[in-house]
């Protein structure tokens, strides 16, 4: 009642940030993939988390796996291949470099591959590239 | 048997009497009884857990010892019946997380995870998911209290990798 310190020591306030990580992997696991690019951009630890390979492992032990469709597009129009996926509807995924036109695209485990194609339209030149989809981060390597 | 009382004490000295079923929902507290290294007069010291904490584990567990000793009670159950108690644990699930700040869940899970008591920790994980979902980066670092520590070109970096889904 003096304004002292009470007897006992006074605790930090418990954040979520306190939380070991198999914890906060826990919790993040159970959120949509949907929501991952938002929450990258908490803060770092959040990000790494998010980024890290545990936090797949956890989703496949906890059962929260989500299912994604891509749609690989190629119109007559325009020869630009384009990969559409369904969590993200009104974004396209398009690939960073000018894609090959006619290329074939098959899935390995969580990739989606884009093989071959023809380099132009004008010289029919095949194409020897292939680009690689991660469908955890969504992003092309 | 199943009426054996437990002592547990908490990091604060509070001790709390608990029947050893509701108790072994802990798989760690279920261990030390399997090795015989309770003693009936001895309360169990549990270091990690202050006494309000202790009181919201003994609380869950009270409960779903209850709801476990009806499973067995009425196996013929119909779907119904089965859905309706389902319900019925869903909805006191519901309003016991309700009943607590975010900090005092963080605890319980804390608390859930030292004693091992799986589907406690299912239970606040989940609860806290569902209160990360549909935020914005903002709300999320207010709700919990996270600072912002990424510097703003970071920031921007980020938002530019991820603009696909920023729209």
């Amino acid at each position: 009642m003096n304004g002292e310190e009470p007897p006992f020591k006074r605790r930090r306030r418990m954040t979520i940030l306190m939380l070991p990580d198999d914890l906060v992997l826990n919790c993040l696991a159970r959120v949509s993939k949907l929501y991952y690019p938002i929450l990258s951009l908490v803060s770092k630890r959040f990000r790494s988390i998010i980024a890290s390979t545990e936090l797949y492992q956890t989703r496949i032990h906890l059962g929260c796996t989500e299912s994604c469709l891509y749609v690989c597009l190629q119109l007559d129009a325009d020869p630009k291949t384009q990969y559409v996926c369904s969590h993200y509807v009104k974004d396209q995924l398009t690939p960073s470099f000018p894609p090959a036109r006619h290329s074939d695209a098959t899935m390995v485990g969580t990739n989606i591959y884009d093989i071959g194609g023809l380099t132009s339209d004008k010289d029919y030149t095949a194409s020897s590239r292939v680009m690689v989809m991660d469908c955890h981060s969504h992003t092309w390597r | 048997m199943s009426s054996n009382m437990i002592m547990l004490k908490s990091s604060d000295g509070a001790s709390f009497e608990i029947e050893e079923a509701a108790a072994r929902k802990s798989k760690i507290i279920a261990n030390m009884i399997e090795v015989e290294c309770v003693d009936e007069d001895k309360a169990i010291p549990l270091q990690n857990v202050t006494g309000n904490i202790l009181a919201l584990v003994i609380e869950y567990c009270n409960k779903h010892i209850v709801d476990d000793d009806d499973d067995v009670a009425t196996e013929e159950a119909s779907e119904e019946e089965e859905e309706a108690k389902k319900k019925k644990v869903d909805d006191w699930e519901a309003e016991f997380m309700n009943s607590m700040s975010l900090e005092t869940m963080f605890e319980l899970l804390l608390a859930a995870n030292y004693l091992n008591i799986k589907s406690l920790i299912d239970l606040v994980c989940q609860t806290i998911a569902n209160n990360i979902k549909d935020k914005t980066p903002e709300e999320v670092r207010k709700i919990f209290s996270i600072e912002n520590d990424f510097t703003p070109e970071e920031e921007e970096e980020i938002r530019k990798e991820n603009a696909w889904a920023f729209g």
